[in-house]
């Protein structure tokens, strides 16, 4: 049978099994006319009396657990359910005659009917208990589906309701007891059977030949079928067999809860193979925590089984009464439990539902119980014969009213049985948790790989864990065994996988969250080595890597707290390895702004302090590169004129160091040119050449060169790629220069002349060149301080040329609002003396 | 392969119960009963379970009243005609029945009608061959099967009725003369307790019914369980005060205790209550007894006993040894070779011995050897009249008793002290009040030095 089929098969048997155990619950509190009688299930054929219900009719008149019941009013009885249609026929209250044997003889006495309820505190407790566990099985199979012993719990679970809910009924004359009662005996037979299944399976599969690997899985897997075929089939055959060929002498086999005393031999026979197959595999386990969970099992089967089949196979009367099936019941809870811990152990269930719920369901069902009890014995005290009493609603709201206090009383007591139970795992939960808190204050690279690899597999009993480190786009193995592939193919899709769903994930899920194909070349190699669960390590910046988790050395599966635990972990560790990323960026920047700063200064002393231009002219420079360093400068250069200066300013495409590393090659090139061609066109012609790169983007150099004619009232320049020179008038008033027809930045092209441009200058007009930096410069709105806003400073601004730029540079920074400057910002003034001109 | 095998094996598994579903159902959807009419169902199956606790007055009323309801409902039709006791209305019945459309019935209903019509014809042969034909079709049909046990009692085929009236009951365990029947037959066994059982529980299922009471009152008598008895009784003349069998067993209670004074108010209440012939029967055979208690056995004689006690069967053991105490060995030979002759003639009519009849022979012969000395003679014919009667049809179990006392006072006689004992002992098992009476019965049994007038 397929492994789908086979999960179809277990739903549907957990589906029926839960059906049938809350309809007999419901059965039993949908209101009818009851005696108080509960019928002895191994007594087919007879309505022989296993237990009269303290405060009812049969108790008052007298009836006896042993007493059979021959009649019912008026008629004899021929089935338990002419009993149920005679009793239908009557109302609660009505008094009926019976006829009773006992001890042989035939007794008349008088019942009068009152309604069902649960029965005894025994039952109830019981009832909750199967339901309990049948809660348990469910959501171990849901958290595990694909786990073998996981279903064969959930198995064990759904056969110990049926046992616990049908079984203990406490059977009337409806068909549905018969049947439940069938069925609860059914699921009796099938218990030792699934607990020696799950005993094969857990924590491993035993290998039926002990002598070493199987290699032929064909033949293994039918050794198996074979096994467990005869496993399941003998408890079901045996009964039939026996009833068969009938007891020696002709009578009917003895039964003993449904089952022939056969069965309860096989059952003891089952136990006993049970604990031999575990110990058999705890022998196979390495780990010690493994075999603490063994032992834990085979204590919880001992002490809970044995005094079952004690109770059941060698004193089966003691299971006449309720109270004495109570004595068996009691221990028999610490099988599930025992179980549903030592699954824990192994990873396989989650601790906190199990044992916890399981406790605490326990626990508040046992408080429950007695409270029931109570509430109905004060009820019997005193509402009996009420109309109270004879209500059909009663027994309909008093088990609501039951209910509705459950879940209330188990929240308040779970916290308590938290801290008196789960002391274990709490103190592993704990230590995960400190694990994170360690991580989390590292800041170094190795301590964090150290307990994500080493630490967290020793304290969750994982066969490895690995770290990988994004290193350019492909992530590489930081950490972990060496059977894991050094380098991972970078898969975006995964990335984005892993980083939408947060956390941990199955590897066998990645194919499906990633698609088929992406995932496929990363899976394989990783299943391979024994990965089960993954995940990113992702922090707000940046993606820093995949954390790798092998299977636990026994059946591991991670709980939901768990995996909650570890995503805050690896949450934590990507915090740590960011701050270590960050720290380590920090140091390297610390470093570069030093020499950012060496740089700056060294470029400022390129500048000159102060500008000679010619006798009649008055100067003022300044560069203010945008970041440390910039691209923009200005020099003095010799002019064609002999002792006459030229003054030059340039803006190098490009900003910060290689905008910087730009002006020096330009700064230099113009010093060493103009040293042997005083000539402006030559000069740039050379240069041009000089700084014209083929092929390089953005290489080039925005140049104006301004020098005062030989007659002093006016200036030759040249512009190329720097903006129009600004001349302000004696009256205020600003314009620009024309500009000249060819006025490409030197370096951009290699074909092309710049030509000389000559301006006439009245006294008192003073000339501004700038760099494209101060149009540029903007608002924290975006807008630009633009020409219009320059002119306008330039026409406001104190006369000389220091105030010019003082007040230009001013109208920047009002405009900027201290912003971070855009462009490097130069300003070169010219005026011209007033007294010169008179 | 497998897979296939395991899924044909789940299909034809749920299809197989799917059909057993269908089935089941359609078998219990079968219609019992041919009425369209409701009320007449209803009526007709409270007078199916009256008629059952042997409620016949209240059976026939609801049979009637399913008529009522619809006419043209044969199986009321055939159910009222059996206990109907006006002839003229019987016919009418009988005419209907044999008009009745029979396509319409069902098997059992038709079956019904046809014994009806075979009992109307007095046809017996025709009566026992459709019984049987149905019931080898119908073995469990609770209808089918009381006619063949009614049958068998007839025949005095004891083991095959109690078989008959056991699958009767299994079927329909309210039946109560069924009941009432497999109480006598456990009882003429020696099965006490079963008896007892079966009159209980017939008590249990028709409470307000004199018979099971009086039944019961029989058995406790019968074990010497005189107080029990007593109360049964009394409680089935409470029910009814003209059940005079119970008086009768009152008589008996107070003879066996030896309070004679006790018979007067017995008998004064069966003059208020049973028909005169019974009560003067009644009366001769208490004068007899008292006569015997007190030992005057002269007594009833001078009362002209013989003449109130015409018949053999009324004269009884009482009266011979009466005649043989008294000397009157004439009149106890004629009672012997009446009594031979009735059984002879029954056996000629019905090609059986009547129950106890044979025994009743043998002991009046046993007895008289007695009266002669012939006490080993005597206590074969005794020992012989034991294994020939059983602990009920003849003297309600209690002629089984006085025969075993007579045997041990044969034994006696005859020297034999340890048969004696073991025939004593025999009694004192069932009924020990009686078997200490030992004495007092001795001293009343006909011997060579106990008789004379």
């Amino acid at each position: 049978m397929s492994r789908s089929r086979l999960k179809l098969l277990l739903s549907l048997v957990g589906a029926v099994a839960f059906v049938l155990a809350a309809s007999s619950l419901i059965d039993i509190i949908v209101p009818r006319p009851f005696d108080g009688v509960v019928l002895e299930a191994d007594a087919p054929g007879r309505l022989v009396v296993r237990e009269v219900l303290g405060g009812s009719g049969a108790e008052r008149a007298g009836i006896r657990p042993g007493d059979q019941i021959v009649g019912i009013d008026r008629s004899v009885l021929d089935s338990g359910s002419h009993a149920a249609r005679l009793l239908a026929a009557r109302r609660i209250g009505d008094s009926v005659a019976y006829l009773v044997r006992r001890d042989g003889r035939l007794t008349e006495v008088t019942v009068e009917l009152g309604r069902r309820f649960v029965g005894s505190a025994s039952y109830f407790f019981a009832c909750l208990l199967g339901f309990a566990f049948f809660g348990v099985g469910l959501f171990v199979r849901r958290r595990q589906p694909d786990q073998r012993a996981a279903q064969i719990f959930f198995l064990l679970c759904s056969l110990f309701m049926i046992f616990l809910v049908c079984r203990l009924r406490p059977a009337s004359y409806q068909w549905l007891d018969a049947f439940v009662l069938e069925a609860g005996a059914l699921a009796l037979m099938l218990l030792p059977a699934t607990f020696l299944h799950f005993f094969l399976v857990f924590p491993r599969p035993l290998p039926l030949r002990p002598t070493g690997a199987e290699p032929d899985y064909a033949k293994r897997r039918r050794r198996w079928l074979a096994v467990l075929g005869t496993v399941y089939l003998v408890p079901i055959l045996l009964p039939i067999a026996v009833r068969w060929t009938g007891a020696p002498g002709g009578e009917s086999p003895r039964l003993i809860s449904g089952a022939p005393a056969a069965s309860w031999w096989l059952l003891g026979l089952y136990f006993v193979l049970g604990l031999a197959a575990l110990g058999a595999n705890a022998r196979r386990l390495g780990d010690e925590r493994q075999r603490r969970g063994v032992g834990l099992l085979q204590a919880g089967s001992l002490f809970g089984l044995a005094p079952f089949l004690v109770i059941a196979v060698a004193r089966p009367n003691w299971l006449l009464t309720d109270p004495h099936a109570f004595l068996a019941l009691a221990p028999l809870t610490l099988v599930p439990l025992t179980f549903a811990v030592a699954i824990v152990r192994f990873g396989l269930l989650d601790i906190q539902v199990l044992v916890r719920r399981s406790l605490v369901y326990t626990a508040v069902s046992i408080a429950l119980t007695v409270s029931y009890a109570v509430a109905l014995g004060l009820f019997n005290a005193f509402a009996i014969g009420s109309k109270l009493a004879l209500s059909p609603w009663f027994p309909i709201f008093f088990a609501l009213a039951v209910l509705l206090l459950f879940e209330p009383l188990r929240l308040r007591s779970q916290e308590m049985v938290d801290r008196f139970a789960l002391g274990d795992r709490r103190r592993l939960q704990e230590a995960v948790r400190e694990l994170g808190r360690a991580t989390s204050a590292q800041v170094d690279l190795e301590p964090v790989v150290r307990d994500l690899v080493e630490r967290l597999p020793r304290l969750l009993g994982l066969h490895f864990a690995a770290l990988y480190l994004d290193a350019g786009g492909e992530l590489r193995r930081e950490a972990g065994p060496a059977a894991l592939p050094a380098k991972l193919p970078p898969v975006p899709e995964l990335r984005d996988a892993l980083a939408a769903r947060g956390s941990l994930a199955p590897l066998a899920e990645l194919p499906g969250l990633a698609g088929a194909s992406a995932a496929a070349d990363l899976v394989a190699p990783l299943a391979e080595a024994g990965v089960e669960w993954l995940t990113d390590l992702t922090s707000p910046r940046r993606r820093i890597g995949l954390v790798l988790l092998s299977k636990p050395a026994g059946q591991l599966a991670l709980g939901e707290e768990e995996l909650a635990l570890l995503d805050s972990l690896f949450d934590q560790a990507a915090m740590a390895l960011e701050t270590h990323f960050l720290l380590g960026e920090r140091a390297r920047q610390a470093e570069l702004e030093r020499e950012l700063e060496i740089a700056s200064t060294v470029q400022a002393e390129l500048l000159p302090r102060a500008l000679r231009f010619g006798e009649g002219w008055r100067v003022a420079a300044v560069c203010r590169p945008a970041r440390h360093v910039g691209g923009d400068f200005f020099a003095e250069l010799p002019a064609r004129q002999n002792g006459a200066r030229a003054i030059v300013f340039g803006d190098v495409a490009g900003k910060s160091v290689a905008g910087a590393l730009r002006m020096m090659a330009a700064h230099e090139a113009l010093q060493s040119l103009a040293l042997t061609h005083r000539d402006p066109e030559q000069l740039f012609e050379l240069a041009n050449r000089r700084l014209y790169l083929p092929g390089a983007k953005r290489s080039f150099v925005a140049l104006a060169y301004l020098a005062a004619l030989p007659d002093g009232d006016g200036i030759e320049y040249l512009v190329a790629g720097q903006p129009q020179l600004l001349v302000r008038g004696r009256g205020g008033a600003v314009r620009a220069l024309p500009l000249p027809a060819h006025r490409l930045p030197v370096g951009a092209l290699l074909e092309g002349r710049h030509v000389l441009s000559q301006a006439r200058l009245e006294p008192g007009e003073l000339i501004l060149g700038y760099s494209d930096g101060v149009i540029e410069a903007q608002s924290p709105a975006g807008e630009f301080f633009g020409d219009q806003r320059l002119a306008r400073a330039l026409a406001e601004a104190e006369g000389s040329p220091d105030g010019v730029v003082a007040g230009v540079l001013a109208a920047i920074e009002e405009f900027t609002r201290g912003a971070e400057p855009y462009d490097d910002i130069t300003l070169v003034a010219l005026a011209r003396d007033a007294e010169v001109a008179t | 392969m497998k897979r296939t095998l395991l899924g044909w094996t789940s299909a034809v598994a749920v299809a197989g119960l799917a059909v057993a579903a269908l089935v089941y159902m359609g078998a219990f959807d079968r219609r019992e009963w041919t009425t369209d009419s409701k009320p007449a169902l209803e009526a007709f199956q409270r007078g199916l379970d009256e008629r059952m606790r042997f409620y016949p007055q209240d059976a026939m009323a609801s049979f009637r009243r399913a008529l009522e309801a619809d006419p043209q409902f044969a199986a009321a039709r055939v159910q009222l005609v059996e206990l109907e006791r006006e002839a003229e209305t019987r016919q009418a019945h009988f005419d209907i029945l044999a008009t009745v459309d029979r396509r319409r019935l069902t098997e059992r209903e038709r079956f019904l009608v046809d014994l009806s019509l075979a009992w109307r014809d007095k046809d017996q042969v025709r009566v026992r061959h459709l019984a049987r034909q149905f019931v080898e079709r119908h073995p469990r049909d609770p209808w089918g099967l009381s006619m063949v046990a009614a049958q068998a009692w007839d025949d005095q085929d004891w083991s095959r009725a109690e078989q008959l009236f056991g699958r009767l009951l299994a079927v329909e365990p309210n039946w109560v003369l069924a009941r009432n029947n497999l109480g006598y037959l456990a009882m003429a066994q020696g099965r006490f307790a079963d008896a007892e059982q079966h009159f209980q529980t017939y008590a249990y299922v028709a409470p307000d019914q004199a018979n099971p009471h009086d039944s019961l009152g029989e058995l406790y008598v019968l074990l010497g369980r005189y107080d029990e008895a007593r109360a049964q009784l009394e409680q089935a003349l409470e029910i009814r005060p003209d059940f005079c069998a119970s008086y009768g067993n009152l008589i008996a209670i107070a003879m066996l205790e030896g309070r004679s004074e006790a018979f007067g108010p017995i008998l004064d209440r069966v003059d208020a209550h049973c028909e005169p012939a019974m009560a003067e029967r009644m009366r001769c055979q208490a004068r007899m007894i008292e006569a015997f208690l007190e030992r005057d056995y002269e007594a009833p004689w001078r009362e002209a006993i013989d003449r109130c006690l015409p018949g053999p069967r009324e004269r009884g053991v009482m009266f011979h040894r009466l005649a043989l105490l008294t000397g009157r060995d004439d009149v106890a030979r004629e009672q012997e070779e009446a009594v031979a002759a009735l059984a002879a003639k029954d056996y000629a009519t019905t090609g059986k011995r009547q129950e106890g009849a044979n025994a009743f022979e043998l002991h009046l012969r046993g007895v008289g050897q007695l009266a002669e000395g012939r006490n080993a003679e005597a206590a074969e014919s005794l020992r012989a009249a034991d294994r020939s009667v059983r602990f009920w049809g003849l003297g309600d179990g209690r002629f089984k008793l006085l025969n075993k006392m007579t045997l041990a006072i044969a034994l006696e006689r005859a020297g034999d002290a340890a048969g004696a004992a073991a025939a004593l002992a025999e009694v004192a098992q069932i009924n020990p009040e009686y078997a200490r009476r030992l004495p007092q019965i001795a001293e009343r049994t006909p011997g060579p030095a106990r008789r004379g007038r």
